[in-house]
């Protein structure tokens, strides 16, 4: 596959063309992950399609291989893994707080101790999730600047 | 496993702490008038030493559930009181022993709930400190968070 980056004058809006016989699952990879650095993320709710932008997300877990996006009040499947989320958000605040959950700082409201030296961080809707153990000194490292 | 290993040298250090505290005040009661040797000052160090015994046994690098983690604090309890009385009695047993006996398997059980409880007001300190870094990180990204 070749790739072509053209530069264009600061007038034009930026685009990303791809040139295909066909729009298969790797191209649709492709689209996602632009989307994604563009702000927005596609996820399926009752089998309907829905740009989910960046900003309005508050963590992404991993439950049983599947991944769900969770905003405010609504949860969002996808077929991103969360591994994937952890390397193109990591820009954009957010942060893998556990094996399973991948949180966007700008949505946490406060942290809480939880048992055995693991932390609560209660968000912006009063969900809870767990920060485990082995997470805590990134989370520290983030917020406080010091990574 | 770095953060575990941290965790018992922590729980280490207040346990020997307690033992201090628990021998003082069950001296008194029991035995005021006991002459104790040099050797008294090793016995919270072994005592912290076993009673993070079954914390480093028992690691797991899965993340637990609330009901497991409760589960195996329970376990750990009851196997640190083992422990110390075994470490502390050996096999010899005999009824004049029963009130010292209760002695130890009461400060095992209330050393192990303030280890806790110290833990918890310690993490308390770490998650105040977090939630104010948390703020000013958030305020100085402001303009980019959304208003949700």
């Amino acid at each position: 596959m070749n790739i072509n980056v053209k530069k264009i004058g600061k007038n034009e809006e930026e685009y990303v063309e791809i040139g295909c016989y066909e729009q298969d699952g790797r191209v649709n990879d492709i689209v996602r992950f632009v989307k994604s650095l563009d702000g927005s993320i596609s996820g399926t709710k009752d089998d309907r399609i829905y740009e989910i932008p960046v900003t309005s997300i508050y963590y992404i877990e991993s439950v049983d291989n599947k991944t769900f996006i969770y905003s405010s009040k609504d949860c969002y499947e996808t077929t991103h893994k969360l591994y994937e989320f952890e390397q193109i958000l990591k820009e954009r605040n957010f942060l893998r707080i556990s094996k399973s959950v991948v949180l966007n700082i700008m949505k946490a409201e406060s942290v809480k101790p939880a048992l055995n030296g693991r932390f609560s961080c209660i968000l912006r809707n009063g969900e809870e999730v767990i920060i485990s153990r082995k997470y805590v000194n990134d989370f520290k490292e983030l917020i406080t600047g010091r990574g | 496993m770095k953060e575990h290993i941290k965790d018992n040298l922590m729980n280490f250090f207040i346990i020997v702490t307690l033992v201090n505290i628990a021998i003082f005040i069950w001296g008194n009661l029991l035995a005021p008038d006991q002459n104790i040797t040099y050797m008294a000052f090793i016995v919270p160090i072994i005592d912290g030493l076993l009673g993070i015994i079954p914390g480093l046994v028992m690691y797991s690098k899965r993340e637990l559930t609330m009901k497991q983690m409760i589960l195996r604090e329970i376990i750990q309890l009851v196997s640190i009181e083992l422990i110390i009385l075994f470490f502390t009695f050996g096999f010899s047993f005999n009824a004049t022993k029963i009130p010292m006996m209760i002695a130890v398997i009461v400060s095992v059980a209330v050393i192990y709930l303030l280890v806790i409880v110290i833990r918890y007001f310690l993490d308390l300190r770490s998650a105040r400190k977090m939630t104010d870094a948390l703020k000013i990180f958030q305020e100085s990204f402001s303009s980019k968070a959304d208003p949700d």
